[in-house]
């Protein structure tokens, strides 16, 4: 038989709880008790009963109180006394309620503001099913980068590799909607059948894609997005088995997906349709690299073991395939990886900076707290003799501050709801799922979770202060003797505290705004005032031909450089800080390599002559494209410093020869050199530029842009530009309609954003800063009143007080702006993916802010200490 | 001074069990005997009184091993605590003569 023994919990419980001159008689009799109770498991449930019962009733009852009150209304009462006292006492002092709860509600808000704003990329579950198991597949190239990879790549993939339950590949499809009403040029995807397995998505309507739609010659399908059914089709249901003309080509929709859809991968994706790719294609080459692989790893293989698979067979290919694959990998990224790639270090560091200004505003918080409990030092002491237990005393404080902290908190909730709006609009277009950034239950959570955080620091810290000892030795003394307890350490320490962290976030501050400031002031390479760009696109089997096409281009030139007020015109294939990226491999004759694949890339522009004149770009070699470079004339290049620079070491390039893409292409002469634009953004790494005439290219080009300079603005001549297009074909949409200025706006968004959320982080800061220095020196001075008499009464001039306490305040600045400076060097390394052309530690930057602060430290104080000054000796040593 | 109605159940139990008083053996008696469940705490906040009111009188016995070493306080009823029960009783009497029918009933 095992010995029994007592439940130990209930055991310490009643060591604890009896009163000591009962407790050895009283449990030694529950003990014994025990010990005789009836050995059968039912006797030894009721022994034990029996024992927590007597453990509880002693836990509940309370010391020397012989009225024997219930324990639950007991407690309620108290805590319903304090909850009330300390609304009272709240609702009393709405000056404190407000200020502490608004300084409360900025930290709380930007947390919530930010956290709603990064939360769907960073950490919001994907739309899809088990989304954790899907990857993408890329090419990684000498240089680093990944990118997309060639059809038969992929093909040879799914065949090589065991990790994936399926492989899919997709490609850009620009379709244009035609039939009822305008033209509408729209973002679609060509996808491989087995791409909505890949996804975890089932259509919401109709039918997926079948591996027989997934041939060249298979019937023309497409599955509407479900925002495109609405907007287009106003959701009709009938909508499966109809057909709609894309490119004046008919397309049966089999299905429309959910509306809960999102095209992380495409964003803007309103069609899908069967890639319709064999290995045998041209366009499926190995080196034709415009297909993106996305996979789903099988439900028993690691991610880690996907990959490796991924990487052994694509080093078999490439020992296959040199030519193809030169020294290039591959990379297998999961879904969220690859989507927040680029925006997850940004993200990140303006959560930091929205932590740091909750860190702030519950520092200010504290120390209004702080004050409070010494203004309240008289109640506490009365209170404290009169037998308040220090429990009892913190509690109240403790319910005080978790009231202000949950109105705070609400307060805040109310801003992020307000400036969501803001930070949408404001967002980068590259944030990913924007569209789901909203102020929901996590957010709300969020703010509650901060709340209770919130009033447990600011409540219990001062309440840590409280020494009931100290309390009732302040009832014999005069309380004003106590000038320097606990109480000065703590606020004098969040005071540095909070200094430090506000460098912080104005040195983060400072440095993106001069990231921002050097990026827009990067040298673009082209002019861009009074321009104006559109997208245009041209399909449909009447452009199978390409001498239509051409015809269709030339009629558009020409049409638009007729519109009065047009200064100049040109069509190009792609256009530098537009996001299109169109880069080549450029094979010299001169310098010929064993292996093509280690030839230099180059952005190939295929433009019309004027491209240069429109764009402004500069001549530093040669001469550029001019009419009469046509389509029979002797094919010819304009190249770019770049290139001479990486491929002609000081060798005259005029004259030289090369090939672009494979060598199955016609040598082109280079004509002229032009100096650098900036392509892929203001922070780009130059790259090669290769300008070829739009009438000599391979192939004609179905989508180009159309840059227009004029003297008018923007919007009064679009629509001189949307009837002159109209004018040579009504079924060419017009696109992106963007100015220049715009365009490269655009593409600094992210870094603006950051650097805009930054500086009002930094801002706010630095007030709550200023505040904070500026109410514990107050505080200071205030107590100190009869010290100053004091010292005044001696003989001390203004001068000397004024100087004392400037002192004070100056010693607590500089410990925090020093404290911040380390810091400053210690976290830049989190500024990194958003610092362009300086250091995030930039020495002068930190010394700047750190003037700053010190100055707006100094004029914090000066007030407070002024007022010290003005203390009259005779009413200070009566006052007490 | 009065006796409260716990107090004068744990009187009664104390007198009945004479030489053997103490907290567990009362309330165990109240148990079996009134029918009342009273918890043990309740039981030695009336003996603590009794003691104060010079009803009971209580000594400490010697370390039991049977209580984990602790020591058993023995309690026995004082002639003033006998005179209290009584007039505490006869005022019942008197009370509810009269009314015993109704009672019983």
């Amino acid at each position: 038989m095992t010995v029994r023994r007592p439940p130990r919990l209930a055991l310490w419980l009643l060591e604890q709880r009896v009163p000591q001159h009962e407790r050895e008689y009283l449990v030694g009799d529950l003990l014994e008790e025990f010990h005789r109770a009836n050995a059968s498991p039912a006797g030894q449930r009721a022994a034990r009963r029996r024992f927590w019962r007597e453990a509880i009733a002693a836990s509940l009852r309370r010391e020397r109180d012989h009225q024997s009150i219930p324990f639950s209304r007991g407690l309620m009462t108290d805590f319903g006394l304090d909850l009330s006292l300390a609304l009272r006492r709240l609702v009393r002092t709405p000056g404190f309620t407000l200020t502490t709860s608004l300084t409360l509600a900025l930290g709380v808000g930007a947390a919530c503001a930010i956290a709603a704003v990064a939360g769907p990329a960073l950490w919001g579950a994907l739309p899809f099913r088990d989304a954790d198991r899907i990857v993408t597949v890329r090419e990684r190239f000498g240089d680093g980068s990944l990118g997309r990879m060639g059809f038969t790549t992929i093909s040879d993939l799914r065949r090589e590799t065991s990790s994936f339950q399926a492989l899919a590949a997709s490609a850009n499809w620009s379709p244009t909607l035609t039939g009822d009403g305008e033209a509408e040029r729209l973002t679609g995807l060509s996808v491989s059948a087995s791409w909505l397995d890949v996804m975890g998505v089932r259509p919401a309507l109709g039918r997926g894609f079948l591996p027989e739609d997934d041939r060249p010659e298979s019937a023309r399908v497409v599955m509407l997005d479900h925002h495109l059914w609405q907007r287009r089709f106003g959701g009709d249901s009938a909508i499966v088995g109809r057909t709609i003309r894309l490119g004046d080509v008919e397309h049966e929709v089999v299905g429309v997906l959910p509306a809960s859809h999102e095209h992380v991968l495409a964003p803007g994706a309103e069609l899908l349709r069967p890639l319709r790719y064999l290995d045998t294609l041209g366009q499926a080459c190995r080196s034709c690299r415009h297909v993106f692989a996305v996979a789903r790893i099988k439900s028993d293989v690691a991610p880690a073991t996907a990959a490796r698979d991924v990487a052994a067979a694509f080093e078999r290919m490439r020992a296959a395939y040199p030519s193809d694959y030169g020294f290039n990998g591959v990379a297998v990224a999961s879904l969220r990886d690859y989507m927040t790639e680029g925006v997850r270090g940004p993200l990140y560091a303006l959560l930091g900076a929205a932590a740091l200004l909750l860190f702030i505003a519950m520092a200010n918080a504290t120390n209004l707290f702080v004050a409070r409990t010494i203004q309240r030092g008289g109640e506490m002491t009365i209170r404290s003799a009169l037998g308040a237990s220090r429990w009892r005393l913190s509690r109240s404080m403790l319910i005080e501050a978790l009231l202000v902290s949950l109105l705070g908190a609400l307060f805040g909730l109310a801003l992020a709801h307000s400036a969501i709006g803001t930070l949408v609009a404001l967002a980068p277009p590259s944030l990913p799922r924007i569209d789901q950034v909203r102020i929901g239950l996590t957010t709300t959570l969020l703010a509650g979770v901060l709340a209770l955080a919130l009033g447990m620091v600011s409540g219990l810290l001062p309440a840590s202060l409280l020494n009931t000892k100290g309390l009732r030795a302040r009832l014999a003394a005069s309380s004003r003797t106590v000038a320097r307890g606990g109480h000065d350490a703590m606020r004098r320490g969040i005071v540095v505290l909070e200094m430090a962290l506000t460098l912080l976030l104005l040195g983060g501050a400072g440095i993106l705004v001069q990231s921002v400031n050097r990026l827009l002031a990067v040298d673009t390479g082209f002019a861009t005032s009074n321009r104006l760009t559109v997208a245009l696109s041209v399909g449909g089997p009447r452009y199978d031909d390409d001498a239509q096409v051409h015809l269709a281009w030339r009629n558009v030139h020409e049409a638009v450089r007729a519109i009065p007020g047009v200064v100049d015109a040109s069509l190009t294939s792609q256009l530098p800080m537009s996001s299109d990226f169109d880069a080549w491999g450029i094979h010299w004759e001169q310098t010929p390599r064993q292996n093509a694949a280690e030839d230099g890339d180059a952005f190939r522009f295929a433009v019309t002559p004027d491209y240069m004149r429109t764009m402004g770009l500069h001549l530093v070699q040669g001469r550029f494209l001019d009419p009469s470079d046509h389509a029979q004339s002797e094919k010819v290049m304009v190249i770019n410093e770049q290139i001479v620079r990486r491929d002609f070491a000081g060798r005259n390039p005029i004259g030289a020869r090369a090939k672009m893409g494979g060598m199955d292409g016609p040598w082109r002469t280079v004509v002229g050199v032009v100096k650098n634009v900036r392509h892929r953004g203001l922070d780009s790494e130059m790259s090669g530029q290769v300008y070829i005439p739009l009438d000599q290219n391979s192939y004609a080009d179905g989508m180009v842009r159309l840059v227009v300079h004029t003297t008018l603005d923007a919007a009064s001549v679009t629509p001189s530009i949307r009837q002159a297009v109209g004018r040579v074909d009504p079924s060419i949409p017009l696109a992106q309609v963007m100015t220049l200025p715009a365009m490269i706006a655009e593409s600094t968004t992210q870094r603006r954003f950051a650097q805009q959320l930054f500086q009002s982080f930094a801002l706010t800061a630095l007030v709550l800063a200023a505040i904070g220095i500026f109410g514990v020196l107050s505080g200071m001075v205030g107590e100190r009143v009869r010290e100053i008499g004091v010292r005044s009464a001696l003989g001390a001039s203004r001068g000397q007080i004024v100087g004392h306490f400037l002192r004070q305040g100056g010693a607590l600045a500089l410990a925090g702006i020093a404290i911040g400076v380390a810091g400053s060097f210690l976290l830049a390394g989190a500024l990194k993916p958003l610092v362009f052309g300086i250091s995030p530690r930039d020495p002068l930057t930190i010394a700047g802010v750190s003037a700053g602060l010190g100055l707006v430290a100094l004029l914090a104080t000066l007030l407070p200490a002024w007022r010290a000054s003005r203390v009259d000796a005779a009413v200070a040593l009566r006052s007490d | 001074m009065p006796l409260g109605d716990l107090e004068q159940l744990v009187m009664l139990a104390l007198m009945r069990l004479g030489d053997e008083g103490f907290g567990a053996a009362v309330q165990r008696e109240i148990a079996e005997r009134a029918g009342r469940d009273v918890t043990l705490g309740a039981v030695y906040t009336a003996l603590t009184r009794l003691e104060e009111k010079g009803y009971v009188a209580s000594r400490v016995g010697d370390p039991l091993p049977q209580r984990g070493g602790r020591r058993r306080r023995h309690y026995e009823v004082l002639p003033e605590g006998r005179q209290a029960i009584a007039e505490a009783w006869q005022a019942m009497r008197a009370l509810s003569r009269g009314l015993l029918a109704q009672l019983d009933g």
